[in-house]
């Protein structure tokens, strides 16, 4: 065979050289149809292999010729075929990686060499949600996380792997537990409604509600919270994550983008040869910070003291802890008891992927397994399959994705977070078991905490999100699509409350448990047609897209109470509850349609201006309110590509200036809260169940509207090795939509309607990233991302006649706490004093909450750097925020009683006199001392610094050579998630900031990728 | 080329009819939990379940409730019935230590709930005027029991803060901007509401036990408020058309005089689920010694006579070897998984017998007035007295209504108030006892809220 091909070019060099010396070459600057002679007779096959700079072969290179239709991809040795004649020139692109043009040539075996992409902007395509760009050549702000920065960390939440990488996003974990919810801020509070300031999710195109549909009465004590729907969305399956933030990016979700979008675009089949690949990991989690409590012998004195102080002896009956009952010598270390264990996540993940040119597949399995930190038997699973079907007509007219989504979650914990047991149980009290294995309840003088344990939170979630995109090119220059989807979402849960949670002495049965029920259930569908159109003519770039939107979301939730079971082993279900009650049973229909655009002219490559726009119909708003148009406009220059730029600055690789400005609103405020209607109530009487006027009803409110302004300079240095975003932001949102309060005798405490209050959100945010050494085989790149951002409140009409006069002040965040001035100990009687500023002689509310404390942060971002040498590979992720923030003054019990307390309370008057941080000791019946205290615990004292420094993650790997296996690439990696935190907070955890949940967790993770 | 041009014509068409052909998408159908206030009042049971939550809202919590925002408690704290352990410095805490301000949460409680249930009973009134039912009758019950509930609220609200807003409408822009009444006209509104409500109300009872107001009950509301509103020949009238129906045979056996059953209720809230417990017996009877909420004062249980078979029926004690405790035991169902037998009783008979017997004393009949006193002592176990000075038959009128009503709805307070008793009673037993505690502040954020509610109440 290869013989016959060297033969064939033999001759054809010998036809060459005769054309050659007959002066006819002219012939050979013409196209291939010129019949001349047979070109297939240069044809020939080559032969290649791709490789990585460390040698390491790569499947599912796309190989083309420069100019044609026809190419291939590498195999799992990165060999590939083509048939080439010497004058082609081959393209080898693959993500990631810089795109290679190699001549021909004559060689039939060509060996070539990828180098890896970090810097060079104009590969890396962002999705825009209707549309994708490239990166340098976007007119919006929009951050982005891929795949390798996802599966580098052992979480279960899209949400926790985005934490610290996004410039003006702020994600805070509400708890440690699984199952938990998250918080997530885009640039910011806009709107005065706290259920108003969610991102709008999508995933693969398919709106995804992140409400949730459980109940925080049965899962609050555990979750801080209700269960948050995002759990069902496996971080393994995410490609890559985009939040689009200003204008331009989100004007067109319209209604739905004031407060960003989050894209969520999950992993799709790679071609080649059909793989499979195997991800498995292990970890171990512990608290990642416990409080320093005080020991026994401190506590004794704290309450002697205390007892003391109240002039109460001999000590009460009740004091168990003093008064000789309990062992006073005796000394627990309750964080460790209650909440010290480990808890043990596993994930596994198997996948096959395959396909050709025309047809890829990806089929995917994730099991994850997570135990929890406290006692007892508490799990979280996760089952999750993911689907990506995606096919190409030979033509490339026809095109389509599909993707399938499901996951089954099951979540059993305890009802209650153990977390504030374990700080304020009496270090001395007893133990929790008898003897006999039996819960010690310590002749009815302790309440064990254990006895919870038997109350149990368990929820089953299943979640499907289905979409397929089906597109269609009519003429070259026009594609027909539509995209599909539909998400359906199944959620169960349950609250135990059986008879043993008190102590048996009490003589409960049985039939006093209690189950509480809950479930949910909601579907949505969504269709969007959409056309898109290109053109291009001399250097003039013209692409423009209309669609319209259909979507309905339906759902429902039950919430069922049943009382009395024959026996505790029933209490999970309903039909052994001898009286069972509906207390709640809500539908709610949520209808939306819409028409959007998009045009985007593009001259020289220089010059962009990206007009985006939505005519939105909401089923929220009454009739007369109900459409409302949004848009917005971008432009960018890239003036590094003018002439005379590049003659100046030569070391500048790539500027930008871009700005925009637009209107985008916000209709998250619930269903038919424009109608006046009367709903269930739930009160039962005489038999009936009453129905209730639901509200005093206005027709008439509209959106919210948010308006963004945004300009950045994005810069590239020393051919893109550094690139620095600098932007500044300014959202507007106006016509708040909240109740306004109006006097009792109106029957209701307030109106839904568009109030006159502004919120401003300014900010700046700067993204830099540097490729700082590249050498043989090593690798140093970095990135960090810093936002500075500024919340506040603009104007309020008739604030001081509101009830929110209490809760903001004009011209501050709208997070402001309004607290007490903390002014020290009174020297005389050791009690707190505070500032009286109304001068009447009384520390009041609310007159004398006037001292103001802004807990938003005052910036927050991410470091992240990444060190390849040869087959090693070291990822780590720093996080920080500086902020001020509530410490453990705040919610700390009355120092003296019959609490354990932090070891901060051992300073205190008059030991340490009036500079102390802690009054007298009282165990609660001085009054004084009690009123100061609860004054104490909302004033400036429970302000203090929180900020930061985080080891947010950290991943080492190491990929086996290629050489030591043929059959099967390894990488066997190391994780560590929040290793480590550098804070002077006083106080359990600064980013969680409450002493009734435990913080984040501190995670070592193993594991190892196999693909074969 | 003309593929081409007939596929674009094709596709433009398509897309403009799904664009063009949806105009009423957005239009959505109620839930099936919801419906339009029309709708409710197209149909007697959807308008009556709208009343019967009205009911089901007092029960639960405000004024009329059994539990710590109720009168029963904070006005049974506020006078001299009740001493009160739970949470010092409480808002419960403050009625008991007369320390209340403007801002205190559980009168603002009293007044939310109590203006939001008047709402839900103008919008009753409201609806029912434009009804497209056709039975009368049902129309005329809802209605009578809405106004008789307006006029109940009413009654509670101009008793303990004084000057109100009488609100009869459900508009909010009239009802935001609304002025005090004076108390005089907020009681002739009162009785034109009770007059108009008793036309309306049937004497049969709907529903079981005596849960829902009839005539009768109409009428005993409006002997009340009468006798309130020195209206004494009124009340005298009333009260005896009231017992001379016959309907309502005083309950003879005490133990059973606060079981459902009772023959001698007029009026009282239903429980709700059958095996439910009134609040009052779950608040009232204490778990552990010393008592965690409250206890009857000591000088209150030692004022029964002896013989007053109450004391051994209503008056629950608990003990911890040394010392001992009285609580209010009227309601006995307290276990959980016991038997429920007991609703709350806001109106009975032996209330009219009082009333009568205060508004003759009040006009000289004194022979009648002992008449009526004699019944309520005689069915105490106690012998019937022969008084023939006024004073002395007042005295013994307000003695009976102390005994007979302890514990219930604040009667003591309002009798203390009605009777100008409260500044020579109280102040030796509250330290923090004013002149200005005679009314409670009105809630410090309705002020804000509402202009035209200003003065604040003295004191505050």
């Amino acid at each position: 065979m290869q013989k016959k091909y060297i033969l064939r070019d033999r001759c054809t060099l010998l036809f060459a050289l005769l054309i050659f010396s007959t002066g006819t070459c002219s012939l050979f600057g013409n196209t291939k149809d010129v019949n001349l002679f047979d070109l297939a007779a240069y044809q020939h096959r080559i032969k290649g292999t791709v490789t990585d700079s460390n040698g390491i072969p790569i499947q599912g290179v796309n190989v083309g010729i420069k100019g044609s239709s026809s190419g291939t991809f590498s195999d799992e040795k990165g060999a590939f075929y083509l048939e080439a004649v010497p004058s082609d020139v081959l393209i080898l692109s693959y993500i990631g990686f810089k795109k290679l043009e190699v001549a021909v040539g004559s060689s039939t075996e060509l060996s070539l060499v990828l180098e890896e992409d970090v810097t060079d902007l104009g590969a890396v395509t962002v999705n825009a949600g209707y549309y994708t760009v490239t990166e340098k050549e976007r007119t919006g702000s929009i951050s982005k996380i891929t795949s390798k920065s996802i599966d580098d960390q052992p979480v279960a939440s899209p949400l926790a792997a985005m934490q610290g990488q996004m410039s003006g996003v702020l994600i805070t974990q509400n708890t440690g537990v699984s199952g938990g919810g998250f918080n997530i801020q885009v640039r910011g509070v806009n709107s005065l409604r706290a259920d108003g300031n969610a991102p709008l999710y999508i995933v693969d195109g398919v709106p995804f509600s992140s409400e949730s549909l459980g109940s925080t009465s049965l899962s609050g004590a555990i979750l801080g919270g209700a269960s948050s729907p995002l759990n069902s969305i496996n971080p393994s399956d995410i490609q890559s994550i985009e939040v689009l933030k200003d204008a331009d990016a989100t004007a067109i979700y319209g209604s739905r983008g004031a407060n960003g979008v989050v894209l969520i675009t999950t992993k799709k089949g790679k071609a080649g040869k059909t793989s499979l690949s195997l991800n498995t990991y292990t970890s171990a989690g512990t608290l990642a910070r416990t409080m320093n409590l005080m020991d026994t012998q401190e506590y004794i004195a704290m309450r002697r003291e205390a007892y003391k102080n109240d002039g109460i002896d001999p000590y009460p009956s009740s004091a168990y802890d003093v008064n000789g009952t309990w062992d006073q010598n005796r000394y627990t270390d309750w964080q460790k008891e209650l909440s010290g264990g480990t808890a043990w996540t596993t994930n596994t993940q198997l996948g096959i992927s395959g396909g050709n040119e025309n047809t890829r597949f990806l089929i995917s399995g994730t099991h994850r397994k997570e135990t929890s930190v406290f006692p007892g038997d508490n799990g979280y699973h996760r089952t999750s399959v993911h689907n990506n079907l995606n096919h190409r007509s030979d033509d490339e007219r026809f095109s389509m994705n599909m993707s399938v989504d499901y996951a089954a979650e099951t979540n059993n914990q305890m009802f209650a977070d153990l977390t504030s047991d374990a700080m304020t149980l009496p270090p001395n009290a007893p133990a929790l078991y008898n003897e006999d294995g039996s819960l010690n309840w310590e002749e009815g003088t302790f309440s064990n905490p254990l006895a919870d344990m038997a109350s149990r939170y368990r929820s089953k979630t299943k979640n499907l999100i289905a979409n397929g995109l089906f597109s269609y090119k009519v003429i070259p220059s026009l594609t027909a699509k539509i995209s599909t989807g539909y998400t359906s979402t199944r959620l169960t849960e349950i609250r135990t409350l059986p008879s043993t949670v008190y102590n048996s002495a009490i003589g409960l049965t049985s039939a006093n448990s209690m189950l509480f029920h809950n479930s949910g259930d909601r579907y949505s569908w969504i269709v969007e047609p959409q056309l898109e159109w290109n053109a291009g003519w001399g250097k003039n770039t013209l692409a423009a897209l209309i669609g319209a939107t259909f979507q309905t979301n339906q759902s429902e939730t039950l919430n069922q109470i049943g009382r009395g079971f024959s026996s505790n082993e029933l209490i999970e279900s309903l039909a052994a509850a001898e009286t069972v009650n509906v207390s709640n049973h809500t539908q709610s229909e949520y209808k939306y349609q819409a028409i959007y655009a998009r045009v985007n002219y593009k001259w020289d490559g220089k010059y962009l201006i990206n007009l985006t726009g939505r005519r939105d119909g909401s089923s929220r708003f009454g009739s007369n309110r109900r459409y409302a148009t949004f848009g917005a406009v971008g432009m960018a220059w890239l003036f590094a590509r003018e002439k005379f730029v590049e003659n100046a600055v030569p070391w500048l690789s790539f500027g930008k200036v871009r700005a925009s400005y637009g209107t985008t609103g916000n209709d998250q405020i619930g269903d038919y809260q424009y109608l006046n209607t009367y709903s269930v109530s739930g009160g039962l009487y005489d038999g009936v169940i009453g129905l209730q006027p639901s509200r005093l009803y206005n027709p008439d409110f509209g959106w919210e509207v948010n308006k963004k302004l945004e300009m950045a300079l994005e810069l590239g240095f020393l051919e893109d090795r550094i690139s620095l975003t600098g932007a500044w932001y300014q959202n507007r949102s106006s016509n708040q939509l909240v109740g306004i309060p109006l006097p009792a005798t109106t029957g209701f405490s307030s109106i839904q309607a568009n109030l006159g209050a502004t919120v401003e959100n300014v900010g700046w945010e700067f993204d830099l990233r540097t490729l700082n050494v590249q050498g043989e085989g090593f690798k140093w790149t970095s990135s960090l991302n810093l936002s500075i951002p500024k919340n506040k409140l603009l104007e309020f009409e008739n604030l001081e006649g509101s009830t929110y006069a209490n809760q903001y002040v004009i011209g501050q965040p709208v997070n402001i706490q309004k607290l007490y001035h903390y002014t020290g100990i009174n020297p005389d009687t050791g009690v707190y004093t505070f500032e009286d500023y109304d001068l009447d002689g009384q520390v009041s509310t609310p007159n004398d909450r006037q001292f103001l404390a802004n807990i938003d942060p005052d910036f927050y971002g991410g470091l992240s750097n990444n060190i390849q040498y040869k087959n090693w590979n070291l990822d780590f992720l720093f996080q920080f925020v500086k902020q001020q923030g509530r410490n453990y003054l705040y919610g700390l019990k009355i120092p003296g009683a019959m609490l354990n307390m932090p070891a901060y309370v051992l300073d205190h008057w008059p030991e340490n006199g009036t500079e102390a941080a802690i009054q007298r000791y009282t165990t609660g019946i001085h009054g004084d001392a009690r009123n100061a205290y609860l004054r104490h615990g909302s004033s400036s004292a429970i302000i203090s610094d929180a900020s930061y420094i985080r080891l947010k993650n950290i991943n080492v790997s190491y990929t086996i050579p290629r050489q030591w296996s043929k059959l099967f690439s390894a990488r066997i990696y190391m994780q560590g998630q929040n290793l480590l935190t550098l804070t002077k907070y006083k106080g359990q955890d600064p980013e969680s900031q409450l002493g009734s949940y435990i913080p984040p967790l501190k995670q070592y993770a193993l594991g190892i990728h196999l693909e074969f | 080329m003309k593929y081409r041009a007939t596929r674009l014509k094709v596709l433009f068409l398509l897309f403009s009819i799904t664009m063009g052909g949806c105009d009423q998408y957005t239009e959505i159908d109620l839930p099936n939990d919801r419906l339009t206030g029309e709708a409710v009042f197209k149909d007697p049971l959807t308008a009556e379940a709208a009343l019967l939550d009205i009911y089901a809202n007092m029960r639960q919590r405000g004024m009329i409730a059994g539990d710590l925002s109720g009168l029963s408690i904070l006005m049974g704290s506020y006078s001299d019935e009740l001493d009160y352990y739970g949470v010092p410095n409480s808002s419960v805490d403050t009625f008991y230590s007369h320390s209340i301000i403007a801002s205190n949460d559980l009168v603002a409680t009293m007044w939310e709930l109590a203006y939001n249930q008047i709402y839900a009973a103008n919008a009753l009134v409201e609806g029912l005027d434009t009804t497209e039912i056709n039975e009368q009758e049902e129309i005329n019950r809802i209605k009578g029991e809405a106004l008789f509930i307006r006029a109940f609220l009413h009654f509670y609200l101009v008793n303990l803060f004084g000057e109100i807003p009488y609100v009869t409408t459900t508009a909010y822009t009239v009802n935001s901007t609304i002025g005090r009444t004076g108390i005089s006209e907020v009681y002739d509104n009162i009785i034109s509401d009770l007059i108009k409500a008793e036309e309306l109300l049937p004497v049969d009872y709907k529903g079981s036990f005596h849960t829902r107001p009839n005539k009768m009950a109409a009428r005993a509301l409006l002997a009340r408020t009468y006798l309130y509103a020195d209206k004494n020949t009124e009340a005298v009238r009333v009260v005896t058309s009231v017992i001379n129906s016959g309907l309502y045979p005083p309950e003879m056996n005490l133990e059973k005089a606060f079981l459902k059953t009772s023959s001698a209720t007029i009026w009282q809230l239903h429980s709700g689920e059958e095996q439910k417990k009134t609040l009052e017996a779950i608040t009232m009877i204490p778990s552990a010694t010393p008592p965690d909420i409250l206890s009857l004062r000591e000088e209150l249980v030692s004022s029964f006579e002896t013989g007053d078979m109450r004391k051994q029926a209503w008056v629950g004690s608990i003990s911890d070897g040394t010392d001992i405790w009285y609580y209010p035991y009227k309601y006995k169902n307290e276990n959980p998984s016991g038997t429920a037998d007991e609703y709350s009783i806001i109106l009975r008979i032996e209330e009219l017998y009082l009333i009568r017997a205060e508004a003759y004393a009040q006009t000289g009949n004194l022979q009648a007035a002992v008449a009526d006193l004699n019944v309520i002592r005689n069915r105490a176990g106690l012998q019937s007295m022969q008084l023939s000075d006024e004073q002395s038959v007042l005295n013994a009128v307000i003695e009976q209504w102390r005994l007979e009503f302890f514990s219930e709805m604040g009667h003591r307070w309002f009798d203390l108030k009605r009777w100008n008793m409260a500044g020579q009673i109280l102040p030796s037993i509250k330290p923090g006892w004013r002149e200005t505690d005679m009314l409670l502040p009105i809630p410090e954020n309705e002020i804000i809220l509402n202009d035209q509610l200003q003065p604040q109440n003295p004191g505050y």
